[in-house]
């Protein structure tokens, strides 16, 4: 790989974040809908009077800028976001939109990448185990299932387990309403709460993703067995375990490992439905609420974040194939 | 071609391997936090008060949840003054108290931060002599100067915080006459001055801050007013934060309150007091079953009833149906007076008769029947029921809530207007249209919405009927982008000023700038000027009999706005672990657990064994 690639493959990486935040600036404001109005109307709704709104907006769209032209917003909007410097958040003002993202962030990516990554395995153990005449047939009948179930949108599956398991069984909570209260510091009291509150969200993502993974790798290691280095390497009376292993799997990963590296990448965007279901304090009900209420700083931070996070991720895929596959090059020939 | 026998078994082992890690986690984390229980009655040793403090019994841990899934926006943020911080329905009720909380069953302004007031002659002023013996939760003395810092920050003009520009109308000087009494000076006569603004008239009232810490601000306007360490926020309440997130907020109680202290009120029996998401409906219902929860903000009524058939514990403001507490804020839509064909009269009478109120508050309630048909936007309160007695001729004249399309219809015809061939009404190649908003995230909308576009649909008008966002609906109403729109003004709770104010002009601007009281935009200086001498009299003035009736006299003759209904809701409470909540047998106090009278509930509760 050769310096003028990643050079060329950096300044696209640029590119596309700078084009991204500039959407990003541009779609909020092109919907209808006032952010000051929104926040202070939330008051009305819960039964308070707030009298001489006016004045109110007035000073709040001093504040947060709003009155500048939309080309002196942008410019402040580039230079701020260059600095990650997201500003207040319009409905939780004073509330930082770097610190709701700080506390949500991490709980969205723990989730999901813990359940993307089990899913990966145990989606393509199961599809290479398709291979073998000798699989027992209740695990034939396990993956077929999870392959059928996998086209469910998740939060049905969620809605599912919660009354299944939450509330009939009560094997598990129900919600996760209490998981960032019941934190108290870095011991395995918290741990396990983590993973006691966190079970149920996860296992909905995980029953919805296993089988995509799975039918994905079945279908590749069917390719691969066909390939010549495979009667070779037979041929050459290698064992069947280092065929499986070093030779048809491997090559049969490559097209999962380029799918697990965006799939990782968009890990950020969270499970937004999963979060409202289970009460998951994580960034999808953020940006939910954030869009609901037209909240521009907060849905610019957050999204900024998702898309630099996915950037970086296939920017990091691109770099490393070429190692995981010595034949694939980017060069002219 | 199939992979060897070899091969399996390391596969298999290393499923089965993922499977028993999976299986014993589980096991392990199971017993340590039983399902759902916040405050869990655990085996465990208790950690370290990090963040959520000592772990504390389910029997002495208040638990009490908004409807939805709605996230708490700023769970660190105490400063009471702006907008997106911790309000009364995420427990700032706990946290602070009022000088006064008007209570709806006895009509009374309970004294509680204050002990008396004395009005000057011509309502221009006011003495307020506090109790003796408050402080502020890190033991300074709470005084009258910490009444009047609040008030100058507020009438502060570079901060834009909530209650500021009231204070700037009414406000003409505060000073502390000595260490217990705050005078104030108004800049006209306000008989309702304290009624309005530190009595909790509707959800809460002003609150008061602590010079000493306030004083010492840069920038209060972005003050969060929240730092554990140095015991942030300090209020006057009997609990404080323990722990805070998007999802939940746990308060504790404190060791001593000021009020304990003197004897003025015991101290509150649950030792910890939960304000949390509820979860969607059925998530919510499955958990008041559960006991997971011991009130609830609000819940359907069939849900109710289905849930206390399951659950005997639960109970409501009333045992019968239809359960429900009445709110002060009647269901209305407001007309906009300034959109044509809008701004005549009779248009706007047309649309009262085509709507059945008592179809649509069934509807809304999930039972039948549901809220009273309302004529105006006043509660059915006694005090208020007594000033609709005084004008029993004009409601028999005027009829506001008759249900009669064939009535509309005429009228309808009656200004030029003739039905097509598809049974819409058409005036010079126009057709009828109305644009009909409500907001998309209201219980309620999807069940009443579609009963709206059947009634106009039969009165010959094209409804273009939608939920809308908040951010988008909230825009709309502020700038006249509307036919009809629903908001339920809150206001007249005992006394019929602040219902009556709703309809003065003096807010209205044309269509496309902001307004955001008299969402009607309309304007009539008779009716100002007599809403004007209601408010220099003080509530329960007789003189204000005969002002009301020529008042409500014009407002019937000029129909500009559709109160539907009283709205009702059925706020539940759970029996299992607390008792002595407020019913309308043990009415001490209105049921809201999302206002700040709620502290009077808590101080009340007992535990059930």
């Amino acid at each position: 790989m050769s310096i003028r690639y990643i050079t060329f493959r950096l300044f696209i990486f640029a590119l596309i974040i700078w084009v991204a935040a500039s959407l990003n600036f541009l779609l909020p404001r092109l919907v209808p809908g006032d952010p000051i109005t929104a926040m202070l109307n939330r008051l009305e709704d819960q039964g308070m009077a707030v009298t001489n709104q006016a004045e109110l907006i007035a000073a709040y769209r001093e504040r947060f800028g709003l009155n500048a032209p939309l080309g002196v917003q942008y410019v402040r909007y580039l230079a701020a976001v260059l600095r990650f410097d997201f500003g207040y958040s319009i409905t939780s003002f004073p509330t930082t939109v770097a610190s709701i993202i700080a506390a949500s962030l991490p709980w969205t990516i723990g989730l999901l990448s813990i359940t993307t990554l089990l899913a990966f395995t145990i989606g393509i153990i199961l599809g290479a185990l398709f291979m073998w005449r000798g699989t027992p047939l209740l695990l034939r009948l396990v993956t077929w299932f999870l392959i059928i179930i996998a086209p469910l949108p998740y939060y049905l599956i969620a809605i599912v387990l919660l009354f299944l398991l939450g509330f009939t069984l009560r094997w598990l909570p129900a919600t996760s309403a209490s998981l960032v209260n019941q934190m108290s510091g870095f011991n395995w009291a918290s741990i396990s709460k983590i993973i006691n509150m966190s079970t149920l969200p996860a296992l909905s993502i995980l029953l919805a993703a296993v089988g995509s993974w799975a039918l994905g790798m079945r279908a590749m290691m069917i390719t691969v067995q066909g390939e010549d280095y495979i009667t070779l390497a037979r041929a050459k009376g290698l064992s069947e375990r280092r065929i499986m292993l070093a030779y048809a799997m491997r090559n049969a990963l490559l097209p999962q490992v380029t799918a697990l590296g965006i799939s990782l990448a968009t890990v950020v965007s969270g499970a937004t439905l999963v979060e409202v279901v289970f009460l998951y304090p994580g960034i999808g009900r953020a940006l939910l609420t954030a869009t609901n209420n037209l909240d521009y700083p907060l849905i610019q931070g957050i999204t900024f974040i998702l898309v630099v996070s996915v950037a970086v991720g296939v920017l990091i895929v691109d770099l490393i194939y070429p190692l995981l596959d010595p034949r694939i090059t980017y060069e002219r020939r | 071609m199939t992979i060897h026998s070899r091969t399996y078994p390391a596969l298999l082992r290393l499923l089965t391997l993922l499977a028993l890690l999976s299986m014993v986690i589980a096991g392990c984390a199971a017993p340590v936090a039983p399902a759902g229980a916040p405050a869990a009655a655990s085996d465990e040793a208790a950690q370290p008060a990090a963040v959520a403090g000592a772990d504390v019994p389910r029997a002495e841990t208040l638990i009490i949840a908004s409807e939805g899934s709605n996230v708490i926006a700023a769970p660190e943020n105490f400063n009471p003054f702006v907008s997106g911080a911790v309000g009364p329905g995420e427990g700032q009720s706990v946290l602070v108290e009022s000088l006064f909380y008007l209570n709806y069953e006895s009509g009374e302004m309970m004294p509680w931060l204050a002990e008396s007031y004395t009005f000057t002659a011509d309502y221009t002023g006011v003495d307020i002599v506090l109790r003796e013996g408050i402080t502020w939760n890190d033991g300074e003395a709470f005084t009258a100067d910490d009444v009047v810092f609040t008030i100058n920050l507020l009438k502060d003009e570079s901060l834009p915080f909530n209650g500021g520009a009231d204070m700037r109308q009414w406000v003409a000087a505060v000073e502390a006459v000595d260490e217990q009494t705050v005078r104030f000076t108004f800049t006209g006569p306000n008989p309702r001055f304290l009624q309005d603004y530190f009595a909790v008239r509707i959800s809460t009232a002003i609150v008061i801050v602590p010079e000493h810490i306030w004083g010492t601000l840069e920038d209060p306007a972005t003050f969060t007013n929240f730092d554990p360490a140095k015991g942030y926020p300090v209020f006057t309440g009997p609990y404080q934060v323990a722990a805070a997130s998007t999802n939940e907020m746990v308060y504790d109680r404190r060791a001593s309150w000021w009020a304990a202290e003197t004897g003025f009120q015991p101290m509150p029996a649950p030792r910890r007091v939960v304000y949390t998401s509820g979860g969607s409906a059925d998530v919510v219902a499955a958990r008041l079953l559960n006991n997971e929860l011991d009130a609830v903000h609000r819940v359907a009524a069939d849900v109710y009833e289905t849930i206390k058939a399951q659950n005997p514990k639960l109970g409501a403001w009333f045992a019968e149906r239809p359960y429900a507490w009445l709110d002060p804020c009647p269901r209305t839509y407001f007309i906009n007076n300034l959109k044509a064909p809008w701004d005549s009269v009779n248009m706007r009478r047309a649309l009262s008769l085509a709507i059945d109120r008592q179809a649509i508050a069934a509807g809304e309630l999930g039972l039948d029947p549901g809220g009273a048909p309302a004529a105006f936007i006043f509660p059915d309160y006694p005090p208020l029921l007594a000033y609709y007695a005084e004008a029993e001729d004009l409601l028999a004249q005027y009829q506001p809530t008759k249900f009669d399309p064939a009535a509309a219809i005429a009228l309808i015809e009656g200004e030029g207007w003739t039905r097509g061939d598809d049974g819409v009404f058409a005036k010079d190649g126009e057709r009828l249209t109305i644009t009909w908003y409500g907001p998309t995230d209201w219980v309620p909308g999807p069940r009443t919405f579609p009963l709206f576009e059947a009634y106009l649909k039969n009165i010959g008008i094209e409804p273009s009927v939608e939920l809308l966002a908040a951010a988008v609906l909230n825009e709309r109403r502020n700038l006249g982008d509307y036919d009809v729109i629903l908001t339920s003004p809150c206001g007249s709770v005992v006394d019929p000023y602040r219902g009556l104010d709703r309809f003065h002009s003096r807010d209205v601007k044309p269509i496309g700038e902001v307004v955001t009281m008299n969402i009607s935009r309309y304007v009539n200086p008779t009716y100002d000027a007599l809403v004007e001498q209601v408010g220099q009299l003080a509530p329960g003035d007789p003189a204000i009999i005969p002002l009301w009736h020529q008042a409500f006299e014009i407002y019937l003759q000029d129909q500009p706005a559709l109160p539907l209904h009283q709205q009702v809701r059925v706020v539940p409470h759970n029996t299992t672990y607390w008792t002595n909540w407020p019913t309308s047998e043990n009415n001490y106090i209105h049921p809201p657990t999302w206002w700040h009278t709620t502290l009077i509930q808590i101080v009340n509760l007992q535990p059930a064994q």
